[in-house]
């Protein structure tokens, strides 16, 4: 009987040893099975998976470079456009486990309403926009102090601009995402921005770096050297916002230039801006503010374009500087009178004193002599009236010249004295520009240098005047020089004069046009000068809209030009040549 | 008793006690020797890898440390940078001049 119960016992035993092998069997094969799918079949996967979790790759951005200027006799270079790193306020609103308490600190620590906060982090996103910028360290050090779960803060860089509406225009300015706007900031953006660079890390579970594999370095981006001069920069804004102010103008535009380069050496307007609070200026004036008058604002020119006239008369062989005739009150075209500025009968003159009275119906002559195809020639194609100058700041406008094939004989006429064709101030004193060079047209530019930071060292880049083309000859261009100087001696423009120098330079008083044609009792006054006239360091060109204390240039823009010219050759150290 | 106490030069003891004395010991390893050895020297390289990986973590985090100082003494030096061209300004300038009895150039003399 025993025998059978321990028989009966072990087979018992055996089946359940055996059914135990055999679950033990079953699951080892499910878990080979699921070993072999993770890391065979799904190798891959999770390899990147766990790659992504702790290896990074995170971007080293470039500094943007800095925009620089000189002033006479000076070594220095002076900053107009720097960078200043700063902080910007983050949260994560899933994160902040007491949201009101989280606000009220924030607006203690900062500042800040308490209530705008709390609107903003109130939510359970993951991300929303940083809470404010542009935080100093004592303030973001002061947040940390705090020690906020979910408030973060980040370092950035903001553009800064140590003279503030110093060349504003010029400048333009960075907006939050850094990319440059209007100015040199918009024309160089790529060049300003570098290029940025990388470094490969692993990342522990915390998030802080472990070890980093590769690196390339950052490219910062380029400085730049302008050519203005800082204090006559300085002093012609001022200059500018005093003179609208004296005549009751509605705004006015000055441009200086070295005619032997074509650099600027100051572009101003009386309105001016605070890159530093592009945003806000924008919401308080206009976003025009930001559009340079001097390169984006065509207008009509008026008598100071007769220069242009006459030496394309000059240099085409047409007239000469002695060439005479009678000239009558008006000249008929096409059924349109024109009349002198003084609607009198100028009598006989020779070509310098044409331009010394201004006589509309004398450069009309002139015009008339050349004949439409060879004006428009001069006009068009030899000083490149109607297209771009090609200056190095963002948004210029070509202004406007009708094309050959649909002038009338009569807008030809109106050309040859300034109305009818439409100019920026750039583009009228590259004209004068170019026979203070000798005839020579060259390309206007605000850069003078670049360069280029690699490490510890520096390479820098002298950009070089670009020639255009001979606009007029040599000769042509002295004669012309010759009969403006005559303009400032015996003409119009003798409140230009300094004494001791000699100066060269011509008046206009345009007329603005309306609707039906031109507007009653409103000019825009200009006065083109070059000095000192045999050898002329600087052309300027002075620009008043709508002044209201004497309708002709001969009295306003003159004057300006007068105590401009005069500080520059004290400034420049020039000394008297007459 | 008293072959508990009788003294004998002879290994062997009439009473039937045999006292050896080792000359040598033949030494092998086995299995169960081996075993550990290989667990052993698994754990030693084990921890060696651990000992190399952890130093260069902590290299890595004192790197990491040091270059973010570095970035905040570079950003140190920017704003006194910034603060020095705002000082230069021609308004700050201007501002500080008021009050010096400084005029413009009026008269120049050319020698």
């Amino acid at each position: 009987m025993a025998k059978t119960d321990l028989n009966n016992g072990s087979d018992y035993s055996e089946r359940r040893i055996t059914s135990l092998f055999f679950i033990l069997v079953i699951i080892s094969l499910v878990v080979g099975v699921r070993l072999f799918q993770i890391s065979v079949l799904e190798n891959k996967n999770y390899i990147a998976q766990a790659e992504s979790q702790h290896n990074v790759i995170e971007e080293v951005p470039a500094h943007r470079g800095k925009i620089l200027t000189e002033s006479y006799n000076s070594d220095e270079k002076f900053e107009l456009a720097t960078n200043i790193s700063l902080y910007a306020l983050t949260a994560v609103p899933r994160q902040i486990p007491d949201k009101e308490k989280a606000a009220t600190q924030l607006a203690q620590v900062l500042g800040l309403d308490k209530n705008e906060i709390y609107s903003k982090i109130k939510g359970n996103e993951a991300y929303i926009p940083p809470l404010a910028h542009k935080l100093t360290i004592e303030q973001a050090d002061a947040v940390q102090k705090k020690d906020i779960k979910g408030i973060y803060i980040v370092p950035e860089e903001w553009r800064y601009y140590p003279e503030a509406d110093l060349a504003a225009h010029i400048l333009g300015y960075v907006d939050t995402e850094g990319k440059g706007n209007y100015g040199v900031e918009g024309y160089y953006n790529q060049e300003l921005s570098g290029d940025s660079g990388a470094f490969f890390a692993e990342k522990d579970v915390k998030g802080r770096y472990i070890q980093v594999s590769s690196k390339s370095d950052p490219q910062d981006g380029k400085d730049l050297v302008l050519s203005i001069d800082r204090s006559v920069q300085k002093y012609t804004e001022d200059l500018i916002s005093r003179s609208v102010e004296k005549f009751g103008a509605k705004g006015g535009e000055i441009i200086i230039m070295d005619p032997s380069t074509f650099e600027i050496i100051a572009m101003a307007t009386d309105k001016s801006f605070d890159p530093n609070n592009y945003a806000k200026e924008a919401k308080e004036k206009t976003v025009n503010i930001f559009s340079n008058p001097n390169t984006a604002n065509a207008y009509e020119p008026g008598s100071v374009i007769k220069v242009m006239t006459m030496a394309g008369g000059i240099d085409s062989g047409t007239v000469t500087a002695a060439t005479e005739s009678t000239f009558p009150a008006f000249v008929e075209i096409q059924g349109h009178k024109i009349w002198t500025w003084d609607k009198k009968a100028h009598g006989k003159e020779n070509m310098t004193q044409v331009l010394e009275t201004s006589n509309n119906v004398g450069i009309i002559f002139v015009q008339q002599r050349m004949g439409k195809p060879t004006f428009y020639d001069y006009f068009r194609d030899r000083f490149g009236f109607g297209d771009k100058m090609g200056i190095d700041v963002d948004s210029e406008s070509p202004g406007k010249l009708v094309p050959l094939k649909q002038m009338q004989d009569v807008e030809a006429a109106n050309i040859a004295f300034g109305q009818g064709i439409a100019m920026t101030p750039l583009q009228v004193i590259c004209g004068f520009a170019a026979i203070a060079n000798n005839g020579k047209l060259l390309q206007p530019h605000v850069v003078k240098q670049m360069i280029t930071h690699k490490g510890n060292q520096e390479e820098v880049r002298d950009v070089k005047p670009k020639f255009v083309r001979q606009v007029v000859s040599k000769e042509t261009a002295a004669i012309i020089k010759t009969m403006m100087e005559d303009v400032v001696l015996y003409g119009y423009g003798k409140e230009a004069q300094v004494p001791g120098y000699t100066i060269a330079g011509k008046t206009g008083t345009a007329q603005i046009p309306g609707p039906g044609g031109y507007l009653e009792d409103k000019t825009i006054h200009s006065f083109v000068g070059m000095a000192p006239a045999d050898n002329p360091k600087f052309v300027a060109l002075i620009k008043l809209d709508e002044p209201q204390t004497n309708p002709w240039a001969s009295y306003t823009a003159t004057s300006v030009f007068s105590e401009l010219a005069s500080h520059l050759f004290k400034y420049y150290q020039i000394p008297p040549n007459s | 008793m008293g072959r508990f106490f009788t003294l004998t030069n002879s290994k062997k003891s009439f009473n039937g006690f045999e006292r050896r004395r080792t000359i040598s010991v033949k030494k092998g390893a086995g299995p169960v020797s081996l075993k550990f050895i290989t667990i052993a020297i698994l754990a030693a390289l084990t921890l060696l890898y651990l000992g190399v990986a952890n130093g260069s973590a902590t290299k890595g985090y004192s790197l990491k440390a040091l270059e973010e100082e570095k970035t905040k003494i570079e950003a140190q030096n920017e704003r006194l940078e910034v603060e020095a061209a705002r000082q230069k300004s021609l308004k700050e300038i201007e501002n500080k001049n008021k009050d010096s009895g400084m005029v413009p150039v009026t008269n120049v003399e050319f020698e």
